[in-house]
């Protein structure tokens, strides 16, 4: 016997029990555990959403009420340690997002869960995605090489306010998304107690997602709808189109395949500023309606803009955000990107003004095709007076986990 | 920070005690047969326990405990064969119910109760079949009797013992300094002195108010840096590194070798508590982590990297001591712990300028902080099973 023999992490997580009743061991336990509800109604322990599949969950996934965005540093001494690492972090998301009791353990140990969430951990609708970041394939682990072929650190564009910035890159990226922001919490802190010797924190960023106000996309900080203009990621070829990663197609090493580049940009919105400028030069700033979300040749929010009828910019701006984001032509249909941004809020600025915002974040098949054309459109659009881009990297969300024998990254380090 | 012991509060009551155990509940199925009511009484711990349940599965196991009796008590489950202890629930209070869960392989266990007033009962044996394969099954522990904590104790304060007139030693020479008015020689010789008080193991209070005067921080004063009564190595750190002169910090030397003086003559007659090594192992690192790498503990001299070792040092100590009792519990951590501990002080070395001299925390780069912050979480997670594996067990 030696339960202290390995570390903390290496125990096996196998058991999935409710609250109050004797539930038997077996590698079935998972599957029976906490979350039997998909719809979370009434369940305190929430809904469930499957770990496994060909692409991670949390990307195509509708937006969850609470995100951390986290970005770590590999401290792993080797490969191995570093495949150990992987494994590791697959092995905790496959408990945390099934939700149910911790392991028991021996009495020499402390105990297994923090129990932030109670004695039975709920599903809770938790989704944790992992990225790396272009510096994982430096020397250290024998991966020069062997990264995605637009993986690069994220570049500072002519807008950005990056100098000193602490949250910039990382080795790896994880985003954590639930119903409840206690379990983003105790998600992020089980990951970080399971692999401090193989990872370190770099830096996090917590945003909520707003409920309808009072119909349609969440409003951003500005007070306008955001993400309107998504691409239908529950259509699987407007995914395999725009979202998903193809291996062996131009020049990505075939481990890619399923996996999707993941940019992440905190954007403060400088609110005080913004709250001083006319709705009108708000609205032609953006393109749309304040209060409707529709753009400003439309009536309702899920109207297209007519860019082809107004070539003027006599409704729609030239240089409102919208078309410049997405100008809706045959040859940009290609470059749209899959937003699944959150807001934030996080204290105050030297002046005493509102440290709030938006806590970018978008998915796409192609980082450069994509996101880059988007933002080289966007460069000294007028609303760059007032957002102030601080931080974020890119990364490359990994394929997704097939099966009980599968990890995060299995392929990437094979 | 502290576990008082339940015999602390012995009582000498011998009145009938009566444990219940509400629903015991072994096998695979949550809706399996309703669990039979468990009795445990001073003439017998766990009445029913092992009757009519022989072929139950092993597994998942739930108790519901609730003492009706005036006496508190322990109660262990056991296997009878090597006492090895399964699960637990310490101090249960008479009207206070307690739920103990664990998960067991097949195998041989009983339940043994241990009463304040030394009344010490087992169950009948109680056989779970099948087998686990390692799956989720809790491991048992080597129940520990109190009296084992002895030889450590000794060993430990043989230690401070010895390195005491190190430490006294060195105090007076930067006491000296300061009396001489040479505070570039005090500064060489400020950090030897609080290496040899780091190297102890001292945390948390652990020498009293001893540790406050000798090592206190400006933390908790209402002067903060400027408060008069903060006295000690960091003190006359702070004075030295921040354009003190010598008339202020020459009362505060000669006060520091006073200190050391006064602990050095207490010592020997100060109580260690068995239980508080067990504990020294993982707080020293604990309490380096929050105060040295941090910086937080860091009045000027940027030294905090030398304290870290000194730590480690003391950690180290406190660990030999407690070898023998670890070992034979949990063959695999001590090697596993030396392993990062050495990871840990080479990175420290690794922080060393050329000329010998050290580089505080906060301006570090950020690879080599992560790298030390990593080898410091990583084995403080480690160490932190050292007290529970060394929890006292009496009679368990």
């Amino acid at each position: 016997m030696s339960p202290t023999a390995e570390p903390l992490r290496r125990r096996s997580f196998l058991r999935g029990a409710a609250l109050g009743t004797a539930v038997g061991v077996g590698a079935l336990g998972v599957e029976r555990a906490a979350a039997a509800s998909s719809d979370g109604g009434g369940n305190p322990a929430g809904r469930r959403i499957p770990f496994e599949g060909p692409h991670q969950a949390g990307i195509t996934t509708p937006p969850q009420a609470a995100v951390t965005f986290a970005s770590f540093n590999a401290t792993a001494p080797d490969r191995a340690a570093l495949r150990e690492l992987f494994r590791t972090i697959t092995e905790r998301i496959r408990f945390l997002t099934a939700g149910g009791a911790p392991p028991d353990v021996s009495v020499a140990s402390v105990p297994a869960d923090s129990a932030t969430l109670g004695p039975t951990v709920p599903s809770d609708g938790l989704t944790v995605t992992v990225g790396v970041g272009s510096s994982l394939f430096d020397a250290r682990y024998g991966l020069a090489g062997r990264g995605p072929a637009r993986l690069k650190p994220m570049p500072v564009f002519p807008n950005d306010h990056l100098a000193g910035s602490t949250e910039l890159h990382g080795d790896l990226s994880i985003q954590l998304c639930a119903d409840s922001r206690d379990t983003v919490m105790h998600a992020l802190r089980d990951l970080a107690k399971h692999t401090r010797s193989g990872m370190q924190l770099n830096w996090k960023a917590d945003g909520f997602h707003a409920a309808p106000r009072p119909t349609g996309a969440q409003r951003n900080q500005l007070g306008f709808k955001d993400g309107i203009a998504n691409p239908d990621a529950a259509d699987e070829a407007v995914a395999d189109g725009l979202i998903w990663t193809r291996g062996g197609a131009g020049g990505e090493p075939a481990w890619t395949q399923g996996g999707s580049y993941q940019v992440v940009r905190i954007i403060r919105m400088l609110v005080e500023f913004w709250d001083r400028v006319s709705l009108h030069e708000q609205e032609t700033m953006i393109g749309r309606r304040r209060d409707t979300g529709a753009p400003l040749d439309g009536n309702r929010e899920t109207d297209i803009p007519d860019y082809a009828a107004d070539p003027q910019g006599i409704a729609v701006p030239m240089t409102a955000h919208i078309r410049l984001a997405n100008p809706r032509t045959r040859a940009t249909a290609a470059q749209q990107i899959l937003r699944r941004g959150y807001n934030y809020d996080r204290g105050l600025d030297g002046n005493g003004n509102l440290d709030v915002g938006l806590l970018f974040c978008s998915y796409q098949q192609d980082v450069v095709r994509q996101f880059e054309a988007v933002q080289a459109r966007l460069a000294d659009e007028p609303l760059v007076d007032y957002v102030r881009p601080t931080g974020g990297g890119y990364f490359f969300a990994l394929p997704g986990v097939r099966d009980r024998s599968d990890f995060l990254g299995a392929t990437m380090l094979s | 920070m502290r576990r008082p012991p339940l015999r602390a509060a012995a009582a000498a009551l011998t009145a009938a005690t009566v444990v219940a155990l509400l629903g015991v509940a072994v096998g695979d199925a949550p809706d399996g047969p309703a669990a039979p009511v468990i009795t445990v009484s001073e003439r017998d711990c766990g009445a029913g326990w092992g009757a009519g349940s022989a072929t139950s599965p092993a597994g998942h196991l739930l108790l519901r405990l609730s003492d009706t009796a005036r006496d508190p008590a322990e109660v262990y489950l056991i296997a009878p064969g090597n006492g090895e202890v399964y699960a637990e629930v310490l101090s249960l209070l008479p009207g206070v119910d307690r739920t103990l869960t664990t998960t067991l392989d097949g195998g041989s266990y009983a339940l043994r109760c241990v009463f304040t007033d030394g009344t010490v009962l087992t169950s009948s044996i109680r056989t779970l079949t099948g087998t686990l394969n390692g799956a989720g099954a809790v491991a048992g522990v080597r129940p520990l009797p109190d009296l084992d904590l002895g030889a450590p104790v000794a060993a430990y304060r043989g230690y401070v013992t010895a390195a005491l007139p190190g430490l006294l030693t060195d105090s007076r020479r930067l006491a000296g300094d300061l009396a001489a008015g040479d505070l570039a020689r005090a500064r060489a010789d400020w950090l030897p002195a609080h290496l040899d008080y780091e190297r102890l193991g001292a945390a948390y209070n652990s020498f009293g108010d001893f540790d406050r005067a000798i090592d206190g921080t400006a933390d908790g004063l209402s002067g903060g840096t400027a408060d008069p009564s903060w006295t000690g190595f960091h003190r006359i750190e702070y004075g030295l590194w921040h354009g003190q002169g010598a008339a202020v910090l020459k009362p505060l030397g000669s006060g520091l070798v006073k200190d050391v003086q006064d602990m050095v003559a207490d010592f020997p007659s100060a109580d260690t508590d068995p239980g508080d090594l067990p504990l020294r192992s993982h707080e020293i690192l604990e309490n380096a982590l929050q105060f040295q790498l941090s910086g937080a503990a860091d009045y000027g001299s940027g030294t905090a990297l030398a304290t870290l070792q000194a730590n480690i040092q003391g950690t180290r100590a406190v660990l030999g001591t407690l070898t023998a009792l670890i070992t034979p519990r949990a063959p695999a951590l001590l090697p596993a712990v030396d392993a990062e501990l050495s990871v840990l002080d080479a990175g420290l070395s690794a922080c060393r300028t050329p000329d010998g001299g050290w580089t505080a925390p906060t301006a570090l780069p950020l690879t080599r902080r992560q790298q030390l912050d990593s080898a410091l979480g990583g084995v403080l997670e480690q160490l932190s099973t050292v007290p529970d594996l060394l929890q006292g067990r009496p009679s368990a």
